[in-house]
């Protein structure tokens, strides 16, 4: 069927907490997907599956057609799976260019140093962080720091992405650039799933919504439908708001 | 244009200076033996042991930053080895230490897969424990070690030289040895690899980079170098036993020379390996009783003021003196 990435019925427990359960994903390429859930519904945790920081406990992972449920998390990432991390992480004795350069070393299997430095310059150009490859890692603000993970990303030259949260701690004016790159990456090919909070972005960007909720997937479909969704409503603001909106008009905004 | 011009012919000089420098050093340290008394040939290749000692921890706890404390393990294995094959007849002296780092190798790399799980203390503590284990082989497989009578090595009789100068040769090889891998790993992409890890291991598997590997790599490197300074040191001093080359305080030694010079730098345990001789031979001499309780000092001294040595401590000075 063509699915880049495919999940089937993938679970993953927590002890006696069922952090995803049964979740059965596929992601065509070339979309932007968003998926979107209130606090703990266990986004981060499905991020961490597909990307092999955790092991699921059931269930299937393919991604351009080979099975890579198991494999560890540094195959993954050479296969082309690329992640950023909700809170920021680079190494944090390197410059901001040492940083995109050995992701370009890595998973992104340049050939020589020169090649890494020479994409990890462009990379962070295309973030919008030219000319500051040189600066130490840490003495970069928030907002640095995540286009910095975006560039690592990217220079590992993934078929698909996935962006955890990376406008949390941004401003107005980070996130409309942020979201302009993310327009930009896709227009070029790049398969994305975003988990953010905010759901308004997540209808201006996404080709297709799915919602987690209590580890469950509970809706998928075309962003302008899934905010309708009673179910969607109910999870995010309760049955009590839910009805009532029914009856009114619908809600586009629930920001957390 | 200019500018880049005259930057670039100013390296070249540079360069040079730095390769003269280099070759009258090895020059120096070539003919050095036939202008020292027995004392200071003795400090002289005491030094290079101690040389390949600290650049080895500083594959795994330098540039890795797995602290280990397995240095004394295969020093000792590596003394037994050399010792058994060369009793045995099996080798000529020369093929001890290439055969004694071999095996090293192979050992640290099967320990390796299931004790670099470990992290921090946990780790500390079980490469701690393979020394002891080895000892304890060592003190009880009598059959094959003599367990703790040791074992008497024969001398050399060589005609290149007098037995102190060969040895002499032999860790200054082997030390060069040591240093050229460093400096190899160092430029790498095993050496990206490994300063990745150190800073972050879960961010290093994310790039792609596969840490287990990477790790059992360092270890694997950190073993086999003092392997082989075992099995000449077997040959030197003519007689081992299990409480001598399985002393911990070799497992100490390393990593403190390292901290002295500098964590995860090329050069930094070379200066260590010097200062901590230096140490060793005016203090010791002086202070017979208390030379435990100084080097326990030492130690606290560095952790307090200078966590990354000497050669990480002038470079900062350098840059800010600059700026």
């Amino acid at each position: 069927m063509g699915a880049l990435l495919e999940l089937k019925g993938l679970s993953r427990r927590f002890g006696g907490l069922m952090a995803v359960s049964d979740v059965s994903l596929d992601i065509k390429p070339g979309c932007i997907m968003g998926l979107i859930g209130p606090n703990g519904a266990g986004k981060t945790t499905l991020v961490n599956l597909i990307s092999g920081a955790l092991k699921p406990n059931a269930g299937e992972m393919w991604f351009k057609g080979a099975r890579i449920d198991g494999l560890p998390a540094h195959r993954i990432s050479s296969l082309g799976v690329a992640r950023t991390f909700q809170i920021v992480q680079p190494f944090p004795e390197m410059t901001a260019l040492e940083n995109v350069a050995a992701a370009a070393m890595f998973a992104g299997k340049a050939k020589s140093l020169r090649e890494a430095n020479a994409r990890a310059e462009a990379m962070l150009d295309r973030v919008g962080l030219g000319g500051l490859g040189a600066l130490a890692a840490t003495s970069l603000s928030l907002g640095q720091r995540k286009r910095l993970e975006f560039a690592k990303s990217l220079a590992m030259q993934p078929a698909l992405l996935l962006l955890d949260e990376v406008n949390a701690g941004l401003h107005g004016g980070e996130i409309d650039e942020a979201i302009a790159l993310i327009r930009s990456l896709a227009k070029d090919g790049l398969t994305i799933l975003i988990i953010e909070h905010l759901v308004k972005l997540v209808v201006a960007l996404c080709d297709e919504v799915a919602v987690l909720h209590h580890g469950q997937l509970i809706a998928r479909g075309p962003s302008a439908d899934i905010t309708n969704d009673p179910r969607v409503i109910e999870a995010y603001l309760g049955e009590r708001y839910s009805k009532r909106s029914q009856k009114q008009q619908p809600v586009t905004d629930a920001t957390s | 244009m200019q500018n880049a011009q005259a930057h670039s012919s100013r390296r070249q000089m540079t360069a040079n200076v730095g390769f003269a420098a280099l070759a009258v050093l090895i020059v120096a340290l070539l003919v050095l033996p036939h202008y020292l008394d027995n004392y200071s040939l003795r400090l002289a290749t005491t030094v290079f042991m101690y040389c390949v000692l600290a650049w080895s921890w500083n594959f795994i706890g330098g540039f890795v930053g797995y602290p280990s404390f397995g240095i004394a393990a295969f020093f000792g294995m590596g003394s037994y080895v050399g010792a058994i094959m060369l009793t045995q007849n099996m080798i000529p002296f020369w093929l001890s230490p290439v055969c004694a780092a071999f095996v090293c190798l192979v050992v640290a790399a099967l320990l390796g897969a299931p004790i670099l799980r470990l992290r921090g203390h946990y780790f500390a503590v079980a490469s701690l424990a393979i020394g002891e284990v080895f000892r304890e082989l060592a003190m009880n497989w009598t059959a094959l070690t003599g367990g703790g009578m040791g074992v008497n090595l024969p001398p050399l009789r060589s005609t290149f030289g007098t037995d102190s100068q060969i040895f002499y040769y032999m860790f200054l090889l082997l030390a060069g040895v040591t240093l050229a891998v460093t400096f190899l790993v160092a430029r790498s992409r095993l050496g990206v690899a490994f300063r990745c890890i150190r800073q972050n291991e879960e961010a290093a598997n994310m790039i792609g980079i596969d840490a287990t590997r990477a790790k059992i790599i360092a270890f694997a490197l950190s073993a086999a170098f003092p392997g082989a300074a075992g099995a000449i040191y077997a040959s030197w001093v003519g007689y081992i036993d299990p409480s001598d080359v399985f002393d911990i305080i070799i497992s100490v030694k390393a990593p403190v020379m390292v901290l002295l010079g500098g964590v995860g730098t090329v050069a930094g345990p070379a200066v260590g390996a010097l200062l901590y001789l230096a140490f060793e031979e005016i203090v010791w001499r002086n202070l017979l009783q208390f030379h435990a309780a100084v080097l326990g000092l030492i130690i606290v001294l560095l952790v307090l003021f200078m966590p990354n040595g000497f050669v990480d401590a002038s470079r900062r000075r350098k840059l800010l003196g600059r700026a």
